[in-house]
């Protein structure tokens, strides 16, 4: 059969009309498929979706799992930088009047600290985390746009070692993570400095919002057949949730800091009140995508939590509707918050008053969340491994950040705590609490997904308690501190101010957290190496990602899974899955599947591997690089993009596509 | 839902991991994946062989796609648009004094180009959608030159303007909005003639067919968007 309107070209094309979308159910006395014998099926998946061999292969994959580790593992290389330079922070406040680190050097540490921390490490790794789990638990191969991801990676990478680079030859960024203007602008910043920050943002930015949009079509469009909207799991909910947000915050931060770069390198006036510039444009810029990003890296948080809890109490968690209504409503919520950062500046009174209440009212979807996991707790058979472990410390240890929080969302307190270190105390109890401890119960949980080995629960134990300890014995006394007035970000404090006995505890804590941390790392290494074999499904999970083994095979499942509930390996109750068949086994094809109710709806042909990602990326890299010296930087990216996006793009010819093409309407 | 009920089923993979016959082999079989049998057995019960491969519109994946930098390049010029209203209330006039106001030719021209491009946007839609090869080339090249001359009157009308970007907030904001939305038309105009080029050559595919569909949705997205844009610029100080 031929399609209309083809042309000559049809030769070597076999295109058909599909009938219609229809598929053919067959619930009766099917052939089994799996067990013996169905080494084929591996073996011809394997060879369309296996990356090549060595570090060529390694450069070029596609693969979500393999994009996502590089990912992880990056972010991760990243938090213990930004530890390393938290605890050098510490060093030097032990005492009064130390000498260890001078104030220059002080104000590029809390800078870069922060910068790593946040657009290095904590966006980048609860995307990562979302990339490697989420195809896997909603039962596709890939997902939606494999190049694009590579190609975030590398933006992200090359981010990364443009600030390090900076701070390695003495022009880290020194004005705060924030970079506040008229301090960060031309006048009070010259040098290349916040050049440097404004650049990297652009880089890191670029690779959220690729992420972002990665997760919201994969799990629109890929999900397993069945698996309608209201048997999404709560962690794929949560990353949807996350990934609305980055893609409604990011794009103004991005502006915002090429609006300071121009500033700063053509001499607009955005930001510069002699020529009619604002500095409060810049605040209300930084902080409308600065807020909403507390809840993109808290959310992922919360559905991990979530999903750890239900797996380790062994049973559905409670409140399903619930949990997943509250993190939509914290996301809306996240957005109304932007002005409690900006308290102290001349801010119209009314609108003061509404953003009390909005920081007051986001704390309500969060309570309603802590109330299901305490009931799910309370009914299920908890087992307290070291993922439940670091999610109850969570629970614990977020109330304090919460409660400070709302102590902040009142202004005459705010007044009296800002820029304190009180406000210090309470963030960390916050995005430490909120966002690596459920991160590291979601290693230890999925660790031996990965890698098809169990992490030694004795050591996990251990790096648990000391860091729940540690984060406790560090950030209390900040807490103390700032209530007793010592300001944030100076790098040392007279002995009159007897603040030195606090401080000096607040060190010996991060000492036990950087113990605690050097603990995970031997675990990690030790698991890796002599860890027990997992086999499939070592916690008796719910969803789909345990069906397949560990760590999952190049093409993730070999048939497509049909869920049939909410907890598909739980609900079923039948040792037989229920799979989808027909998808191409000779080219690497995904299913794609309706919005709302998950019936199969089309077969997708997915991309090979290709350089071409990393080329553009470093395209992207020379183009932003040469922008902090120059503004034909634009020029350059302009030339060296279009070959590298050409040669992205090139057509590959494939002699049996035989395309079944949609009936036209 | 009842309490769970735990798969009893241990998996093929399972037991050959577990086997002692040859620990060292099924370890290694586990961690190269894909080496065992993998998941529990399996029952074939809907088959897909029969599904469309070549899908347009919201069954598409790339029409998702489209729609997230869609909403991104949105906010960007949002961002671009709430600064400029922002960094007004600074000023009493506005374009503040001795800033002359944008002039209308070229900028006018270069919008009417512009909307001008929705006419052989609109034909290689449809013709991609009907999958007519001839006709989705030839308004895809129709397509690429409009919006090539867009791109062309557009670096002139930086010129329009009137006082480059250093003179003052006024003038930085007018020129973040010519100049983000200017990366737009350079973007639309590289695909539309690169997805033009595939066509001449003959070296498309069928899904090239849906990318021509995705791109004009594109298209007009950077056409339309641009009307507000140049009523705020344009004609906006001549208001107020």
């Amino acid at each position: 059969m031929r399609g209309e309107g083809m042309g000559d070209r049809a030769d070597s094309t076999a295109v058909v009309e599909a009938p219609a979308p229809a598929v053919v159910a067959d619930d009766g006395a099917a052939p089994r498929l799996g067990g013996p014998g169905a080494g084929d099926v591996h073996a011809r998946l394997d060879r369309v979706w296996r990356d090549g061999p060595g570090l060529w292969g390694w450069l070029i994959s596609v693969n979500h799992k393999v994009v996502a580790k590089k990912y992880i593992v990056t972010a991760f290389v990243f938090l213990l930088l930004g530890g390393i330079e938290a605890a050098l922070m510490r060093a030097q406040l032990a005492r009064p009047e130390n000498r260890l680190i001078g104030p220059d050097l002080y104000n590029q540490l809390f800078t870069i600290h922060g910068t790593t921390m946040m657009f290095l490490f904590a966006v980048p790794v609860v995307e990562a985390v979302a990339l490697w789990v989420v195809p896997l638990m909603i039962g596709t191969r890939n997902v939606a746009f494999p190049r694009l991801n590579s190609y975030g990676y590398w933006t992200f990478l090359f981010g990364g070692i443009l600030l390090y680079v900076a701070f390695a030859i003495n022009t880290g960024p020194d004005a705060g993570w924030f970079a506040y203007v008229p301090l960060a602008g031309p006048e009070y910043s010259p040098g290349k400095r916040v050049d440097m920050w404004a650049q990297m943002i652009t880089f890191t930015e670029i690779a959220g919002i690729i992420g972002a949009i990665e997760i919201i079509v994969t799990v629109f469009k890929q999900r397993a057949v069945g698996m309608s909207l209201n048997r999404i799991p709560i962690f794929v909910w949560g990353s949807v949730v996350t990934a609305f947000m980055v893609l409604f915050a990011l794009p103004v931060v991005a502006v915002a800091s090429q609006f300071l770069a121009m500033d700063r390198l053509i001499g607009t006036h955005f930001f510069n009140p002699a020529e009619g510039g604002d500095a409060l444009l810049w605040q209300h810029l930084f902080w409308f995508f600065g807020h909403p990003e507390v809840y993109i890296i808290f959310i992922p948080g919360l559905g991990m939590a979530s999903t750890i809890i239900g797996v380790h109490a062994r049973r559905p968690v409670f409140g399903y509707t619930a949990i997943i209504l509250s993190m939509v409503a914290t996301g809306f919520l996240g957005f109304g918050l932007w002005v409690h950062h900006m308290f102290a500046t001349p801010i119209p009174q009314l609108g003061q008053s509404f953003f009390t209440a909005a920081s007051a009212m986001i704390a309500i979807p969060t309570g309603i969340q802590f109330f299901c996991w305490l009931a799910t707790l309370w009914a299920g058979r908890p087992r307290f491994d070291t993922p439940l472990l670091f999610v109850l410390g969570f629970m614990v240890l977020f109330m304090i950040g919460g409660v400070t929080g709302v102590m902040l969302a009142a202004i005459p307190f705010d007044l009296q705590a800002t820029d304190t270190f009180f406000v210090v105390g309470h963030f960390h109890y916050v995005l430490i609490a909120g966002m690596v401890f459920p991160l590291f119960g979601a290693w230890y949980h999925w660790f031996p997904k990965v890698t098809g080995r169990m992490m030694s629960e004795r050591l996990g134990k251990l790096q648990f308690w000391l860091f729940f300890i540690g984060m406790n014995v560090t950030f209390f006394p900040m807490l103390l501190l700032g209530l007793e007035g010592m300001p944030r970000r100076v790098y040392t404090y007279l002995p009159e101010t007897h603040w030195g006995p606090l401080n000096m505890i607040a060190t010996i804590g991060a000492v036990t957290i950087f113990v605690s941390v050097l603990v995970w790392m031997v675990n990690v290494v030790v698991s890796l190496r002599s860890g027990a074999l997992a086999g499939a499904d070592p916690w008796g999970g719910d969803t789909l990602e345990w069906a397949t083994s560990s760590p999952p095979p190049s093409y993730n499942y070999a048939h497509i899974p049909i869920v049939r509930g909410r907890a598909p390996l739980w609900d079923a109750g039948e040792a037989v899955m229920p799979v989808a068949t027909g998808l191409r086994e000779d080219r690497r094809e995904v299913l794609l599947t309706t919005m709302l109710d998950a019936e199969p709806d089309s077969r997708h042909q997915e991309p090979t591997p290709t350089i071409a990602p990393l080329l553009l990326g470093l395209a992207t890299a020379v183009t932003f690089d040469a922008g902090i010296f120059t503004p034909w930087g634009f020029v350059v990216g302009v030339v060296l993009a279009f070959p590298a996006l050409l040669y992205w793009a090139w057509p590959t010819r494939d002699p049996e596509s035989r395309e079944i093409v949609e009936v036209t309407p | 839902m009842t309490a769970p009920r735990r798969p009893a089923a241990v998996t093929a993979a399972d037991a050959a991991a577990a086997s002692p016959r040859d620990p060292a082999a099924a370890r290694r079989a586990v961690l190269e994946g894909g080496g065992t049998m993998l998941e529990r057995p399996m029952r074939p019960a809907v088959d897909v062989s029969a599904l469309p491969t070549i899908v347009f519109g919201s069954r598409d994946l790339v029409w998702w796609g489209t729609w997230g930098f869609m909403i991104v390049e949105s906010l960007s010029l949002a961002v671009c648009v709430a600064s400029y209203f922002y960094l007004k209330r600074n000023f009493g006039n506005w374009p503040p004094l001795r800033t002359p106001l944008p002039r209308l030719g070229i900028p006018t021209a270069s919008l009417a180009v512009l909307l001008l491009a929705l006419v052989p946007t609109k034909l290689f839609h449809r013709a991609a959608r009907r999958r007519d090869a001839g006709a989705t080339t030839l308004w895809l090249w129709v397509a690429t030159l409009v919006t090539g001359a867009a791109t062309v009157l557009r670096v002139l009308e930086f010129n329009a303007i009137g006082a480059r970007w250093d003179l003052n907030a006024y003038t930085s904001a007018v020129w973040a909005i010519v100049f983000a939305h200017f990366t737009l038309v350079l973007v639309d105009t590289f695909e539309t003639g690169t997805l033009a080029a595939y066509f001449s050559a003959g070296a498309y595919q069928e899904k090239h067919f849906v990318d021509a569909t995705n791109n004009a949705l594109y298209t007009y997205f950077m056409i339309l968007v641009w009307v507000p844009l140049y009523v705020l610029v344009y004609l906006l100080p001549r208001w107020v």
